[in-house]
């Protein structure tokens, strides 16, 4: 009984639905009325005599169903069934056409109403059963009947429509309607489509709206990046993404773009710099400003030209400009991705180590860098706010981490320090503290020790200064102690060069002299001083000047000081006289003197009246006059700046020598016999946080350590190279 | 330099069985085509290096290796002249391991230098020179 009421049941549904069949309304979204409407009546009946039917279900049904019977379901879904096999089928085609002519008039800007499609989606998702388990929903309808044709339909709407819009509209624009257009579909899946829609559906239209036009939209980034576009970048960097493989093209597209611009803005600064100097030199030309012309290259390539002074503080600053732009750029159009990150740091670093102002082999970045440093932890910097500075010093690091040669940096910065300690012109203690833990930071305890170790000297020294003058004071007169200080500092760790010259100490000196040695030497009586004259310096008053009463202070170097106390016991010396009494070698004594006779303090005379002849005369200058009462005379000239600056470059060439050789010996000390190639690679990681070795120049520190016999070249391989312990 | 001990000279030639003067001019020219022959050349090349330096130096000064690079190379290497045009601007002593590694340079290189790698194992002098070679 219950397979006859069961197939009478069917049979009914069958008639019902036929006959909703043929009175349908076929216009389009008239059809999509009816059907909803039909739907909803359909479904809520469905349930009703699923309900009646209730003792059938759970009876007749569930037999049929265990017995594995085919094709019996129980009522709702019976109902589902019938509304499948003699509804939808016929009319499923006619219902997406309407559907989809739906989607395309609101896709044009028309309202619709969207509450018919939601239906028709709902409908079609509960037509999804599974035929075994009438528990169990599946999208196969769905996906088959609505969600395949609409996105065919959407890939042919937006292909036509990008390639008309491109064809009429720039590549920005573009950009623009596409990322509403992605908007826009995602909102049609949350509004009215399946969310398992979602997927398929954006990427079918990242592949139409962006993938198939990704030459066009690459080729504008260019222009883009000319002109600062952030904005257009950014959804430039936002539609690639979507597509896998787009992003490559435009990271080296903006590597050699950020390369060009950091090399422009170096150009800049040295056409700058150029210009400088041209109408510098239109002015003065003293006697005894040395044009040094550069020797010409071994291998007769021409000279370079006398190269340009750079501000250092102008270049760094060029260099950091372009770093923090670009930087910034990455991180706000291209949300800091790491391909463009890595793209922005190959840049920096080529046109860091690589641009106009460092000629190839010179380095000349990090050399300016460490000058910057030194201007800025100098007392006489501009830059007073002491978080000013902190800030400044973080962007230098900034650039360092991108400089090759950092033993070139640490050099100058070790040189220029010890200068500002010794003439005690650091402007604070703390700023120069950090800067040292920053580049511990960066580089690691080794490259800071010596810095370190400079401080400490200085400490001491201030220490022993106190002890001293406390001794003269219990053992000696008042006006017999000269106010004097000393820095007693470790060799081994400043890099201080004493002067190749003689020296006889000036007698008003030579007291004091003699007592702290005597007081040193009784403290430690294993170490031994060597004095630094060179570096010293001192004040002399001069109560000679005509016209003047409350007479001169002079800051002198001691070398100056030891000419100066001469005229003590008379008015004029020759140079010969000079050269005996002060024990100076006659460039040392030049070099003292020249400040001296530019400054008129002195005048030169006799046959030969120019500074160093052999026949001139110098005579004091009781006319002397001079606005200040305190005047230094102890400057460093050009020529003598640039000969240290060389002088450093020469002790970098040999450092560098040394450090080569060491890792040479260090790599065959462990691997024993190695090939020459390979030996040149592991010499150039082993030594990259310095510098970087030129292969040149690791090849003839293996020519040294052949010679020196620390290694040989295997017998039957000339290629290969093995340790000898 | 370029000593050799009297016992030396006195036993040599009297293992080539040489009493006058005739018999030595012979058995020079014997020997001088055993030149010929790499090997024998090689052998020679080698030990003229100890023979040629001064006694307390580990390197050949210039001006020595120059005279012998000459004499021992005069028909056997094309460009033996441009080497020691090369010579007269550069270094001031020649190591051991240069001396050894131009021979094998010359068997390697004996006419162009194609294929020659700068950062290969030769010593740098052997670079230097391929290089002003290449700038002619």
């Amino acid at each position: 009984m219950g397979a006859d009421l069961y197939k009478r049941l069917k049979d009914y549904l069958k008639q019902h639905l036929q006959l909703l069949l043929t009175n349908r309304d076929a216009a389009n979204e008239m059809l999509l009325v009816f059907y909803t409407k039909e739907w909803v009546k359909y479904t809520r009946a469905g349930t009703y005599i699923h309900h009646v039917f209730k003792y059938l279900n759970r009876h007749w049904v569930k037999r049929e169903i265990d017995e594995g019977h085919k094709h019996i379901y129980d009522i709702n879904t019976l109902a589902l069934v019938s509304w499948r096999d003699h509804l939808f089928m016929t009319v499923q085609g006619e219902i997406m056409d309407a559907v989809l002519l739906l989607i395309e008039k609101q896709r044009n800007g028309e309202t619709i109403e969207q509450s018919l499609i939601k239906s028709v989606v709902d409908s079609f998702v509960a037509l999804g059963l599974d035929e075994n388990d009438s528990t169990k929903a599946t999208l196969e309808v769905y996906k088959q009947y609505f969600e395949q044709p609409f996105i065919d339909a959407t890939e042919a709407y937006y292909k036509s429509e990008s390639e008309t819009f491109l064809s009429e509209n720039s590549v920005t624009d573009y950009m623009k309607k596409a990322e509403k257009r992605l908007d826009e579909e995602d909102t049609r899946v949350q509004l009215y489509l399946h969310e398992s829609s979602k997927k398929p559906l954006i990427s079918k239209c990242e592949t139409v709206l962006i993938k198939s036009h990704t030459t066009v939209i690459q080729d504008e980034f260019q222009s883009l990046l000319n002109q600062d576009q952030v904005d257009d970048l950014k959804r430039m960097y936002g539609l690639l993404s979507r597509v896998p493989d787009t992003l490559d093209k435009l990271r080296t597209i903006f590597e050699t773009h950020v390369k060009k611009e950091g090399d422009k803005a170096v150009e800049k600064v040295l056409e700058a710099a150029k210009n400088a100097e041209a109408n510098e030199d239109g002015g003065e030309k003293g006697e005894d400003e040395e044009e040094e012309k550069p020797k010409p290259k071994k291998k007769g390539k021409p000279a370079p030209g006398a190269e340009v002074a750079v501000d250092p503080k102008i270049y760094v600053e060029a260099l950091l400009e372009v770093h923090q732009k670009y930087n910034e750029l990455v991180q706000t159009a291209f949300r800091g991705e790491s391909g463009f990150v890595s793209s922005l740091d190959k840049a920096c670093k080529e046109f860091v180590n690589r641009n106009k102002v460092c000629n190839v082999g010179s380095s000349k970045s990090p050399e300016l860098l460490a000058k910057f440093c030194d201007s800025l932890l100098r007392r006489s910097s501009k830059v007073s706010d002491e978080r000013e500075v902190e800030d400044v010093l973080n962007s230098i690091m900034t650039v360092f981490k991108y400089v090759e040669d950092k033993d070139v940096f640490q050099k100058f910065y070790s040189k220029m320090l010890a200068k500002r300690l010794v003439n005690q012109t650091s402007a604070s203690d703390d700023s120069e503290a950090s800067m040292i833990s920053k580049l511990k930071e960066a580089c690691g305890f080794e490259y800071t020790s010596k810095l370190q170790r400079m401080f400490t000297d200085i400490g001491l020294s201030k220490e022993l200064n106190n002890a001293f003058k406390d001794q003269m004071e219990k053992t000696h007169e008042k006006d017999d102690v000269l106010d004097f200080s000393v820095y007693v500092l470790n060799t081994a760790s400043w890099p201080l060069q004493a002067s190749n010259s003689g020296f006889n100490i000036p007698e008003d000196l030579v007291k004091t002299y003699e007592r702290f040695q005597g007081f040193y030497q009784n403290k430690h009586s294993g170490r031994k001083l060597n004095w630094h004259f060179l570096l010293s310096k001192g004040e002399l008053k001069a109560n000679y000047c005509k016209g003047n009463k409350t007479g001169y202070t002079y800051q002198l170097s001691t070398y100056q000081m030891g000419v100066l106390l001469q005229y003590n016991t008379a008015l004029s010396f020759t140079w010969q006289e000079l050269l005996t009494s002060t024990g100076l070698n006659p460039e040392t004594l030049n070099s003292a003197m020249s400040t001296l006779c530019k400054a008129k303090v002195l005048t030169i005379g006799g046959e030969e009246p120019k500074l160093g002849a052999a026949k001139s005369t110098y005579e004091l200058n009781v006319d002397f006059k001079s606005k200040k009462v305190r005047i230094n005379f102890n400057i460093p000239g050009k020529t003598e700046a640039k000969a240290e600056t060389e002088d450093t470059h020469k002790t970098i060439e040999e450092d560098r020598k040394l450090l080569i050789q060491a890792a040479i010996v260090r790599v065959m000390k462990t691997r024993k016999v190695l090939k020459a190639q390979i030996l040149m690679t592991e010499v150039i990681n082993q030594l990259a946080a310095r510098f970087k070795p030129k292969v040149s120049d690791i090849k003839k520190c293996i020519d040294i350590l052949l010679e020196k016999e620390y290694i040989e070249r295997k017998e039957d391989d000339k290629d290969m190279f093995s340790y000898l312990a | 330099m370029c000593e050799f001990k009297r016992s030396g000279w006195c036993d040599g030639w009297q293992k080539l069985q040489c009493e006058s003067l005739a018999d030595m001019k012979k058995a020079v020219g014997e020997m001088s085509k055993e030149l010929s022959d790499n090997v024998k050349f090689r052998e020679i090349y080698l030990f003229t290096f100890g023979f040629a330096k001064a006694e307390n130096q580990k390197s050949l000064d210039k001006a020595t290796a120059m005279a012998f690079w000459q004499l021992l190379f005069v028909d056997r290497y094309k460009k033996i002249d441009l080497w020691l045009e090369f010579l007269e601007d550069h270094k001031n002593a020649i190591s051991k391991d240069t001396w050894i590694q131009f021979l094998d340079f010359t068997v390697k290189y004996p006419d162009g230098f194609e294929g020659y790698e700068d950062d290969g194992a030769w010593p740098v002098l052997i670079d230097e020179f391929v290089e002003f070679v290449q700038d002619q």
